[in-house]
């Protein structure tokens, strides 16, 4: 309960950032005034006012490109967390439900997809699709639909062992109807849980990307773009890369932990 | 009284190519109940299973006949088999947690044969539901009705999947084993139940058992079956009588009694699994 809270509330907080970025970031995020570079936050001596969070080495404020990064961070999470929810559970759907050859396929596909390592997977690709936002998305749900196919093909797997769907079948439901109405429900609590799980991975595969400068264009506020600059300002000025770490591991925390409060509370057997 | 299930010679087979049941041969007439015995991996649920069209994935019907209500079975198309089996066969199975689906209310779950096979709109479907509650004995139906499986007690499932086999007036139930899974007080009340409701709709009843205590109270006539080999057949009155099969024998001894615990719960001897097995043998030696 205390969890659902606690990552609920950071994530309406990302996401209401992410909203209203315009209005609630105090500077502009690409506005660079060299006289108020690598200014510390307002907890450290020496702090600006007005400058929450300090600035980077080009005098960009953190706080405003924090908020701007929550944006790009939220739009990756949402959409290649969903592509990859999409393809992976129809596919593990469909391999768990009707078993035999269409299980083999799709089985041997996930092996395939599996061996590859995921980072440099989604490097080559975006090298292969070219930087930009929408082909780190696509990157991201190509790589890891496997998660989701993998896990709900076992799910479904197990559920269609159950008497209730060979009940359904003897009172003549047809196959495709049995899967929507009897096994997909039951599937639901865990794509859920995975789906929360995948969006806080892709928030982190967006920041490598992002590190190695094959996300979006750099000038553009990303939490990955923030950490990577601010690792060559580590000894001025630790908290360009102290901040968008932190929201990084919170966010990523969130998602998982919101992913399984959901779950007790949905899933009506632990209800 | 005519003659609702008839089976003829079934084999049955996995991908491998072994044998799970060796050329049954059994006929169950309307009303009538028919037991349905033998020691767990006989074969005894493949027989409801191949009637009802449910085999596991790789297990087939290799050889001999199911008629239902006259008709072949498996002479039948698939979309015309499933239709007469859904409107003629209901099943109650025998373990209560896996038979509801979580995630339904119970009242859709009973409702659902009412409008797939008879056509009938929600609402009337609804009402014939908490009346077949009230006939299973639960006390409160519109509350068990909206209510989801975890909700309820075991013995209160399995009179829900009771109520709903019986919800299409089916000519035929094949309960599997339908009290396994309950404690001996419920048993009792859930075979009373389920031997009413039979008498009052008229239905013929497979009863699939191991409990021999079960059959001799409930069905005037069984098949006893070894590795998917029919042992025994015939009135009960028989094999229960003063010479009964040897393998029919040591099944009623293995039986807990509790008036002469010494003399219950007995394995099969050895000498008689060795004439069964010879017997098994040279049934499919003969079947080539």
């Amino acid at each position: 309960m205390v969890r659902l809270w606690l990552s609920g509330g950071w994530l309406a907080i990302l996401v209401l950032a992410a909203i209203f970025a315009p209005w609630i970031a105090p500077h502009d995020p690409l506005a660079q005034d060299l006289f108020l570079e690598r200014l510390p936050p307002v907890w450290i001596d020496g702090a600006e006012p007005g400058y929450y969070l300090g600035t980077d080495s080009l005098g960009r404020d953190v706080l405003s490109r924090m908020i701007y990064g929550a944006r790009i961070a939220l739009i990756v999470a949402v959409l290649a967390g969903g592509a990859a929810a999409l393809i992976g559970s129809t596919l593990g759907l469909l391999a768990g439900f009707y078993g035999g050859w269409t299980d083999r396929i799709v089985g041997r596909i996930i092996d395939i997809w599996m061996s590859f390592p995921p980072v440099l997977f989604a490097i080559l690709l975006v090298a292969v699709l070219g930087t930009g936002l929408h082909s780190v998305i696509l990157a991201i749900a190509i790589i890891d639909w496997t998660r989701f196919a993998r896990v709900i093909r076992a799910e479904t797997m197990a559920q269609s062992r159950m008497d209730y769907v060979a009940s359904a079948v003897v009172i003549g439901r047809s196959r495709l109807g049995t899967l929507a109405a009897e096994v997909l429900p039951n599937v639901l609590p865990t794509l859920l849980v995975l789906f929360s799980l995948e969006m806080g991975i892709a928030v982190i595969v967006e920041a490598i990307l992002s590190f190695v400068n094959l996300s979006i264009s750099s000038d553009d506020p990303t939490w990955g773009g923030m950490i990577a600059e601010g690792r060559t300002q580590i000894h001025f000025a630790p908290w360009v890369l102290v901040v968008p770490m932190v929201a990084l591991f919170l966010t990523v925390l969130s998602f998982s932990q919101f992913g399984e409060g959901l779950k007790d509370r949905i899933d009506p057997v632990l209800r | 009284m005519s003659v609702v299930l008839e089976i003829d010679g079934l084999e049955v087979r996995t991908r491998g190519g072994q044998r799970l049941l060796r050329g049954v041969s059994l006929s169950v007439e309307t009303g009538e109940t028919h037991g349905l015995v033998g020691e767990s991996g006989a074969g005894k649920s493949m027989i409801g299973k191949a009637v009802a069209g449910i085999l596991p994935r790789g297990v087939t019907v290799t050889d001999g006949s199911i008629r239902l209500d006259g008709q072949d079975l498996l002479a039948l198309g698939r979309t015309k088999r499933r239709r007469l089996v859904g409107e003629r066969v209901a099943i109650i199975p025998q373990d209560p947690l896996t038979a509801l689906n979580p995630c339904r209310r119970i009242g859709g779950q009973i409702t659902d044969r009412l409008i797939h096979i008879l056509g009938w709109d929600a609402k009337r479907a609804r009402l014939r539901a908490a009346e077949l509650l009230e006939e299973v004995a639960i006390r409160d139906p519109a509350r068990v009705l909206n209510a989801y499986p975890h909700e309820i007690s075991g013995g209160m499932r399995q009179r829900v999947l009771i109520a709903a086999a019986f919800a299409a007036e089916p000519a035929l139930i094949i309960a599997d084993e339908p009290t396994t899974a309950l404690d001996v007080t419920v048993q009792k009340q859930v075979l009373r139940l389920i031997g009413d409701l039979q008498a009052r709709h008229g239905t013929a009843l497979l009863f699939v058992t191991h409990d021999m205590g079960v059959v001799a109270k409930l069905c005037p006539s069984l098949t006893v079956l070894y590795a998917g080999h029919v042992v025994d057949q015939g009135k009960a009155a028989r094999i229960f009588g003063p010479a009964p099969h040897p393998y029919a024998r040591a099944l009623i001894a293995a039986t807990p009694r509790y008036d002469r615990p010494e003399e219950s719960l007995l394995p099969v001897p050895q000498d008689v699994i060795d004439a069964l097995d010879r017997e098994v043998a040279q049934a499919d030696g003969a079947h080539g």
